[in-house]
Order: structure tokens, then sequence, then C-alpha cells
């Protein structure tokens, strides 16, 4: 999905995705092979999707 | 109506299969682990281009315990037993389809009694749906799914109108599921409507294992006034049986002939997580929040059958495909009304790329038919017309026609900006996380890959006289044996 982010798990290196209507209404993510939950700012890498893909 | 043992469903057409394909219909007795290996076998079958009715009896379920339920998964794999189905032919299913399902039959409603789905009835915390063999197909996905539910509500204030979609439920506790229920769909309005207005619940219904033409049936684009138990009747060949729900009676009433019903309130306001899946465009859909349901009841026949879908292989595309195909056929023949046959082929998932065969009879039909096709569905994105010699089931004469019948300067439209599935991931967004149905657009378009329409000249496609390929067999001239050892190439 165009407005989906990339995160990697603290607890497993495991990257997923999570839709950043988690972020906006601070909704911790669920790892879905460690199942841990954390806060999206604990998340070792987040990447977000690019503007570009945004309407005008 | 007649007695119970002529009614279709899951088990009649199974026989069916038996009878006139029997090569088609496998059972896997081997323990396979619900974890992966379901898939895993289902993906190597398509990458075979093997597409079975698979049957699974030794299985443990979401508990981890041994499970009584067999699950059955690709009925919809086939194209050809699709159109058994359907009492129809490989190339003509979608159309088909389409006319039934405008030839609605009135339900007919039978007593608890001769309800098989009424086998066993559970209720409140009798109920367990761990106890279903409900698999884990990929790597990411977040939870087990039911896939094989059609989701089903009613509206008692205009002379009960149901609605039917597939829509999957993640399991979160044995008698707790989150709902798929997506904007844009008849159950989030009926649903919206409900919360908005009283506040309270909605009742839903999810039932599993039906004949084919109940289930395809069930994804008719019709207005939502519209009752679609009425609507799979006319895709049945026959009015579908339906018979009391155990938590609402008659005013909510169930199929009789399901494997499976399941029985619960969409609570307003409620949302659980409905973690990451696979979706039909073969890419996971991120978590997201969903309603839920809290499930009161579940009934099922004694052998219940648990039907699964094979998602993101050849099961789904013609589940969802199929039906599509006939919209698009109805839509095009209307500007184009010598359309001949539509086709959503599986390398477009299905949905995103449709071949339109027709006729052409005048300049600017071509064009026609894309603009058209692409009016009737969010999930349509490139269209591509065909000739009537060119074969639509084969991808690679559709690629030969674009090659050598289509200028791009003046034969490809493309339109900016068109409302898409969220499922495009190429689609541009409203604003990050944004899931509401109208968010999402992209360019779409189409390619008219037709010759000019007579009498204008163009070249003249090579060919072996017709009786001479009708009559010359290659045994008669290569030796069996050594033509079945000759391996097909890449």
């Amino acid at each position: 999905m165009a407005s989906s982010m990339r995160v990697v798990c603290p607890g497993c290196d495991e990257e997923f995705l999570v839709s950043p209507q988690f972020e906006r209404m601070k909704i911790p993510a669920k790892c879905p092979f460690c199942e841990k939950e954390f806060p999206i700012e604990e998340a070792k890498k987040v990447v977000r999707p690019s503007p570009m893909l945004l309407v005008k | 109506m007649g007695a119970r043992q002529e009614a279709k469903d899951l088990r009649s057409f199974l026989r069916d299969v038996k009878q006139r394909y029997p090569e088609e219909l496998i059972t896997v007795e081997r323990e396979a682990d619900l974890r992966f290996e379901i898939s895993a076998l289902l993906v190597k079958l398509d990458r075979a281009h093997k597409f079975p009715i698979t049957q699974f009896t030794n299985l443990r379920n979401v508990d981890g315990k041994p499970c009584v339920f067999p699950l059955l998964s690709n009925l919809f794999a086939s194209r050809r037993l699709c159109a058994l189905a359907l009492d129809s032919s490989v190339e003509k299913v979608g159309l088909d389809y389409d006319t039934r399902t405008q030839q609605s039959k009135t339900p007919v409603i039978v007593d608890r009694s001769e309800a098989p789905v009424k086998q066993v009835v559970r209720r409140n915390d009798q109920v367990n749906l761990f106890e279903f063999p409900v698999p884990l197909p990929y790597h990411m996905e977040g939870g087990r799914t039911i896939l094989g539910s059609v989701m089903t509500t009613v509206d008692n204030h205009g002379g009960n109108i149901y609605n039917c979609a597939y829509q999957t439920m993640r399991l979160i506790s044995p008698r707790k599921v989150t709902v798929g229920l997506g904007e844009g769909t008849h159950n989030w309005e009926r649903y919206r409507e409900r919360v908005e207005s009283t506040g309270e619940g909605l009742p839903a219904v999810a039932w599993i294992g039906h004949h084919p033409a109940a289930c395809m049936g069930a994804l008719t684009r019709v207005a939502i006034d519209v009752d679609e138990y009425s609507v799979i009747g006319g895709a049945l060949g026959e009015p579908l049986r339906l018979t009391p729900s155990e938590t609402w009676g008659d005013k909510f009433l169930v199929p009789a002939d399901a494997e499976i019903v399941i029985e619960g309130i969409i609570p307003p306001k409620e949302r659980g997580r409905h973690g990451l899946r696979a979706d039909f465009a073969r890419y996971y859909s991120p978590e997201t929040l969903r309603p839920v349901m809290n499930v009161q009841a579940i009934t099922y026949r004694r052998d219940a059958i648990y039907h699964d879908i094979h998602l993101g292989g050849r099961d789904q595309d013609h589940l969802g495909g199929i039906p599509l195909e006939g919209s698009l056929y109805r839509a095009v023949k209307q500007s184009v009304p010598t359309v001949k046959n539509v086709h959503l082929p599986s390398s477009g998932c299905s949905r995103f790329h449709a071949y339109i065969q027709i006729k052409k009879t005048a300049a600017g039909q071509g064009r026609e038919a894309i603009v058209a096709a692409l009016g009737v569905d969010r999930r349509v994105k490139h269209v591509v017309v065909v000739d009537e010699d060119i074969n639509i089931f084969d991808d690679a004469e559709v690629l030969w026609a674009i090659a050598t019948r289509s200028r791009w300067d003046r034969d490809l439209i493309v339109i900016p900006n068109m409302i898409c599935t969220t499922r495009d991931p190429t689609a541009y967004a409203g604003s990050p996380g944004d899931l509401s149905y109208h968010a999402y657009t992209v360019a779409k378009g189409g390619i008219d890959a037709t010759m000019p329409a007579p009498p204008e000249p163009f070249e003249i496609r090579i060919k072996v006289p017709d009786e001479v390929m009708r009559k010359l067999q290659l045994e008669d001239f290569i030796d069996k044996g050594v033509l079945s050892k000759i391996p097909p190439d890449a």
C-alpha cells in the first residue's frame, strides 16, 4: 500500500508493515513474528511513505 | 422445492466433481501443519499449473488439538470446475454468471429440523472458534483469519433485505473476532447507519461452505435495496433454502445448507486489531483497526467441512474475477453491442487487467469499450481490447495483439486520478494512513489493440488451413512414447 510504514521490531529485528493510522492514534505496533507490542517511536527503524505518493 | 437431498450445497457439488472430473478432487491424508504448510502445498500446485479442489483431513485445530473438521481449499481454482458449478463453459462462465444473477429466485424457508447446518448448535460459553482448522498462510500474517466467510446483514425495515459479502474474520479469542468490514460495502453502510441512528449493535451472520454458485452469488454487485439471498438463488439456479437463526429466529434467516454458521453482534464504536494479512494483489495489507464481532452462537453439520480460500492464488482470483467479468460484459455491451467476451486474467489478479474481445464494426469501438469497462469497478485498472480472432484466455495472444495492432500515439488511453482499490500498491493516498474509501486514486487506462474496422485493409494473419489442423493428430506422425518424453519449454 502506498501509505504503509515499514518498521523493524526492537524485539526480534524482523521487518513488518504498520498503517500510519496507528502512529497518529498512538496505538502500539504489534510484531507478527514475536508478538511484541511497542510504541512506534521505539522501533529500531521506521520507513515512512514518500510524500511523492500523495494526491495533489 | 423438493426434498432436502435435492438441494444444491457443497456436498452435491463435490459429488458432481467426483463424477465428471474425479482427477480434480484430491484428499491429503498426511498431517499438514496449519502454519504455512497448507499454503505451501497449494502454492506448489499453482506453480505446477494444477488446480484441484484439495481436502485436508489430518489437521490440528487452532488450539493444537486433533481437529475433527476437514479443511477444503481451491474450490474456485479451476475455471473448468467454476463452469461446472454454473452449468456453463470455461469461456462463458462469467457471462452466464451475470445472466443467472439477473434472474433472482425468492428463497424458501425450511424448519430447523430440515436444516443440516443445525445438526450441532452451540451457544454462548459453548462457542469455541479455535476448534476450527483456521490456517496461518503467509510469513508476515498477523494471526489466524477465517477467509471463507460470507458476512451477512439484514435490513428488517425494508422487507427483510439481506446483504452478503466475503469479509475476513481475524480470531481474537474463542468468541470474538475482528471483521474486515470495509467502507463502500453495503454491510459497512448498514453498520454505520445502525450505529449512528440507534447506537445498537449490528446483528450479523457469517456462513461458511456452500455450493460454489451460492458463494459466487454472494459477490454480485447489486443495489443496497436488493435482497442478495434472492440473487444467490439466481446464481444457484434454484431458491436458496433458509432457516431461522438461533439468536434472532425468523427475523434473521441463515442458509440451511451451509456447512457452518456463525452468529454475532457487531457493537458500535468498538474496534480491534485486524492484523497484517495477505490480500488479493499478492501483497500484505498493514494492520488496521476494524469493528469486532461478539459471537453468540455457532451451528454446523455434524461432519462439517471447513471451507478456506487460497489467498493470492487462482482460487481467490476466480472467486472475485468471474462475477466481475459478467458485470464488465454487461456494461461494455451497452456501448459496444458487438462485444463477444471478457476475461480478467490471473496475471492481473483477476481484478486489475481486463481483456475485452469485440467484433469490430466501426472505428472508435475499442476506445468506447475501454471507457465503459473502467467505470464498472474501482479495481479494474488496465483494459486491453482485441479482435474476435484473439484468444483472451491466453496472455501471450493478447500481448501479440498489442505488439502488432496498437500504436500508442493513437491507441493508448490514460486517465489520471481515478478512484482505485486501496490494495493497489501504486495508488496515490489522500494522506498517510487514510484508509477511507475515496482517498485512493491512480492512473488507469487501456490499449485499443484491434485492427481497423472493415472495410479498411490490414495485414492478414498466417494460419494453416482449418481442415488440416482439425484432421492432423500428432500421434499419427510421432510415436506416443517419444511425444510424452519431450519436456515442455519454459
